[in-house]
């Protein structure tokens, strides 16, 4: 037994490093230091003896030392710096390992571990090393239970302890699905580090899509309603202003929809025409949501969204966090009234791509020809390619494109279109975001990973915003069975885990009541009447169970424990109909009590109260334990 | 139910994850808590479940002497359809650690036996048992007070009287077992002579040595020894303590020498007699035996066998049997 409980105490320490290590926040050279936990539990194990209390100590300073100095000068990160510690003294600790209370330590420590990778990673091991931490935390505690008992015999224990890890995990599932959330917390900051992408903000540097089209990282994972075959264009932003360097977005002003339940109407639609994509979303540097052209609602847990005049959505507080949520889309092209604004924008000293787009566009008089014309043309005699070197200088990066390497990637491509276009007098932008992805049969969904990232562009013909891709297709390689398989495992851990929220509450609840017709479960926020109603409600409760507590305990300070029963017993009697008056003696009281039948529990309660009440001594445990039956015993008759 | 140290630890370190969850509203913290909610949780409806439905059954298996360790059987039955663990059945009143079951598997019972060690002779209840178990975990503890009825006879303690060298008299003598007589038992052959039974020859002997030889048998004139035991005005409770446990060693050894024993006090008299019930009827006398606060003592003596007296003291109202007597100990002597 004991050898085990020792082998269970090391899977518990190691999760607890290994889920740090697995943030990838920690130090390499900190790291190290976990390692010697291997030879102390090696040390343990063959029953070595444990390092004396003298250098455990001077190593316990050492290590303080130490954190000070990562914390002011090293990782400059308090929880890191803390991470990093704990790493050290469960290092110390394994050497360190006597008695159980010793191995308690060890499994405090492992949970403050977790607790701090949880905040850097959202990883599927996260959740891989949370089972082991939990099966191997639920049996060590029960091994704890025997030896603390006393017991070093063998018994037979195997199927409690895997009944009880199982119903732990069982009753941990339960817990996790129906224990009340707030919304993004209070006060805490993520910290988790989010997919740093290009072409989501106000500002977009030329060339800057090069590098994150080489990042195979995994942004979003999109389960599709049937409806749509594609090709998919995630749209997110748009912008308008190219100044020869960068594009911005130009027109400014925001609208904001508000809608507690979480559906937001962009524009009017009809839900049967609508291709519906729920849309897992992984942190990112930005505010934006994606979906396919044309988003017409939104359905997600925020209390509210913006959309620009480009009709790009954006979420508040959404940035670097996981984000889950349902778009709505129409194939069919918005109408545009308003101004044209900075889409008819071009910098200056681009003349040669001006002549360009008037020679291909020299014989078409209807705009859509012209736009196709210049589509055409710039897929069939350009190449494309990641590896693009700076244009000489004095040369505009597109003037080097179309003119002299004529070679580059999507972002080439779209500003030159853009540029011609508007050279041509056709008010067009470029728009940012996916294109395509991989469908994963497993999971029935796509994964769209940062190499998607993609820009084309849209023009204003006949009053309508139409899209144009003017980047030649390119052949992808297909990830392998396994890693899509993995993909999968981790979609469901994203979106059944990480992103699980009150919102899925509200929907479980919902379809469990939907029988009953009871009331939907309201969100819990601090927001609104609703929500400082149902934060008020449960904050009442503890506070009057807090008042209740401190009461008892002022109660029995007051009397004292052996009164404040006797008091109790009093008031019992009262209840139940008993003429007892505060003045009557002990013996009175258990005479009327024998009078209306009740047993000679009274009267022991009774001899009990009097002899410690009176007989100046103190109750001892037993007694103290015999004395709280007593009184339940009569309150069961 | 109590939480253990250990349990208020949990608890508190519980409280401080479920700040941070809510702070951050990280659903990993959130995993976290819930599986520490789900380990109390299952902390007190595993105890709850596993303390249902016990039974304690406590009894004397074997005589409890006083100041010596003995011990007291217990039977645990699980009445349920699921084993019991880690069980621990302690006494209020017994000093004693008591005693521990791993293992009480379902429908069925198990026995075990309880360690105690009672330093004075009398008669006790069983009184109040606690069943206390923490199991699965270490975070709480249940206590399930069980009253047991029935008694304990703790014996008083039996020495070695041996080592006292007390030189009693005509023990080996006058009355040792060899002496010749009518009775049942045999004792040994003899030669043949005149007048003699002639029916109580053995003739297979006599065959065997060509002489007349006789069964001897031994007298029904029993050995007896008379205990009177002063339970007089004792001033001091150890005297008198000793005086009984020297009346119970007085017995044990006696009677183990072949001796019919009989003991008088100045409220019990138990007559002559020698077997093992014998012993313990003088025992279960001895054990409850209390000194009077009183002048009287309606005892009378008619001296047979080997007489001891043992007195509280040179005054005592015992001492007319002094005469009687074939040995005095006074109890502040010994």
């Amino acid at each position: 037994m004991l050898i085990f409980f020792n082998i269970l105490t090391f899977i518990i320490a190691l999760a607890g490093c290994i889920s740090l290590f697995i943030s990838g926040e920690i130090n390499p050279v900190f790291s190290l230091a976990g390692a010697a936990l291997f030879y102390g539990y090696y040390r343990l194990m063959t029953n070595m003896p444990q390092a004396p209390k003298w250098s455990i100590s001077m190593l316990s300073v050492i290590t303080l030392i130490l954190f000070l100095f990562d914390a002011f000068m090293v990782s400059d990160d308090y929880l890191i710096s803390v991470a990093n510690l704990t790493i050290f003294f469960q290092a110390i600790k394994s050497y360190d390992l006597r008695d159980p209370w010793d191995h308690l330590q060890v499994y405090f420590m492992s949970l403050l571990q977790l607790i701090i990778a949880s905040e850097f990673t959202h990883s599927i091991a996260f959740g891989v090393l949370f089972i082991f931490f939990l099966t191997a935390l639920v049996n060590a505690i029960i091994l704890a239970h025997f030896m603390k008992a006393g017991t070093g015999a063998k018994i037979p224990i195997k199927k409690p302890l895997i009944y009880i890890s199982f119903l732990t995990l069982f009753v941990t599932a339960i817990i996790f699905i129906a224990a009340p959330r707030i919304t993004g917390g209070l006060w805490g900051k993520g910290r988790q580090k989010s997919i740093k992408t290009a072409g989501f903000s106000e500002k977009v540097a030329f060339g800057s899509f090069g590098d994150v089209k080489l990042d195979p990282t995994v942004v979003m994972r999109v389960k599709l309603s049937a409806s749509d075959k594609g090709p998919y264009y995630w749209r997110g932003m748009s912008h308008n202003y190219f100044d020869g360097i960068s594009w911005r977005e130009a027109s400014g002003g925001k609208r904001w929809i508000y809608n507690r339940d979480g559906f937001f109407m962009i524009r009017p639609f009809r839900k049967e025409m609508a291709v519906i994509q729920s849309i897992y979303l992984e942190p990112m540097d930005t505010e934006v949501i994606f979906g396919l052209s044309e988003v017409v609602a939104v359905e997600a847990n925020s209390r509210a969204i913006n959309v620009d005049e480009a009709r790009a959505i954006f979420v508040p507080f959404k940035k670097g966090k996981q984000f889950f949520y349902t778009a709505y889309s129409v194939s069919e092209a918005v109408p545009e009234n308003s101004e044209t604004g900075f889409n008819l924008q071009v910098p200056e000293g681009i003349e040669k791509v001006k002549q360009l787009a008037r020679s291909i566009t020299a014989r078409i008089n209807d705009d859509a020809l012209k736009a196709l014309a210049i589509q055409r043309y710039l897929r069939k005699n350009y190449i494309y390619t990641l590896s693009t070197s700076e244009p000489p200088e004095g040369v505009s990066p597109i003037e080097d494109f179309l003119f002299n390497s004529r070679k580059g990637y999507c972002e080439h491509y779209a500003t030159a279109m853009i540029l011609m276009l508007r050279s041509v007098g056709i008010p067009s932008r470029i728009v940012t975001g996916f294109y395509g992805g991989e469908m994963n049969a497993y999971g029935g969904y796509m994964i769209v990973r940062q190499s998607n990232a993609h820009s084309w562009v849209e023009a204003l013909i006949d009053k309508k915003w139409l899209r144009f891709d003017p980047t030649p297709a390119v052949a992808v390689d297909r990830p392998s069975a396994i890693v899509m398989y993995l993909d999968m495992l981790k979609m469901q851990w994203n979106r059944y885990v990480v992103s699980y929220s009150s919102y899925d509450q509200r929907e479980i609840m919902r379809v469990i009541t939907m029988p009953f017709r009871l009331p939907q479960m309201p969100e819990l926020s601090f927001k609104g009447f609703k929500g400082v109603a149902f934060t008020a409600a449960p904050a009442a409760i503890m506070l009057t169970a807090l008042l209740l507590i401190i009461f008892k305990a002022f109660r029995r300070k007051r009397y004292g424990f052996v009164t404040a029963q006797y008091v109790k017993l009093r008031t019992y009697l009262k209840k139940k109909g008993l003429k007892i008056s505060r003045y009557m003696t002990s013996e009175e009281m258990q005479r009327a009590a024998a009078k209306s039948g009740f047993d000679g529990n009274i009267s022991e309660f009774v001899r009990i109260y009097e002899e410690y009440r009176f007989g100046n001594k103190l109750m001892p445990d037993e007694e103290n334990v015999r004395y709280r039956q007593l009184l339940k015993e009569i309150k069961k008759q | 139910m109590r939480s253990t140290g250990e349990g208020k630890r949990f608890f508190l370190a519980a409280f401080m994850i479920a700040l941070a969850a809510f702070n951050t509203g990280n659903n990993l913290i959130y995993l976290i808590l819930s599986m520490m909610l789900a380990i109390f949780f299952l902390s007190i409806i595993v105890l709850k479940i596993n303390m249902r439905k016990l039974m304690l059954n406590v009894y004397q298996d074997n005589p409890v002497y006083a100041d010596t360790p003995a011990s007291i059987a217990m039977t645990m039955a699980n009445k349920k359809r699921i084993a019991s663990r880690s069980v621990k059945v302690m006494s209020s009143g017994m000093a004693t650690e008591g005693i521990y079951f791993p293992l009480i598997p379902a429908r069925s019972e198990v026995t075990g036996s309880f360690p105690v060690i009672f330093r004075k002779r009398g008669i006790y209840r069983y009184g109040d048992f606690l069943i206390e178990s923490g199991y699965p975990f270490i975070f709480f503890t249940k206590r399930v007070f069980t009253s047991v009825k029935g008694e304990i006879i703790v014996y008083p303690e039996i020495k070695d009287i041996d080592s006292l060298s007390l030189p009693f008299p005509g023990e080996g003598h006058e009355q040792s077992p060899s002496r010749i007589g009518e009775g049942e038992e045999f004792t040994m052959f003899r030669e043949f002579r005149y007048g003699d039974d002639s029916r109580r020859i053995h003739w297979k002997a006599s065959a065997k040595t060509n002489k007349l030889l006789l069964m001897e048998y031994s007298s029904d004139e029993f050995k007896k020894m008379t205990i009177i035991l002063d339970n007089l005005m004792f001033r001091d409770e150890n005297s008198f303590e000793k005086a009984v446990s020297f009346a119970a060693s007085l017995t044990d050894r006696f009677l183990k020498d072949g001796y019919f024993v009989r003991l008088l006090t100045c409220s019990k008299v138990v007559p002559f007699g020698n077997s093992t019930e014998h012993l313990y009827k003088i025992l279960d006398i001895l054990a409850a035996i209390e000194s009077r606060d009183s002048w009287e003592c309606p005892l009378s003596v008619e001296p047979q066998g080997l007489t001891i007296l043992i007195l509280s003291s040179e005054q005592s109202l015992l001492k007319r049997f002094i005469s009687l007597s074939d040995m005095v100990i006074y109890a502040h002597l010994l």
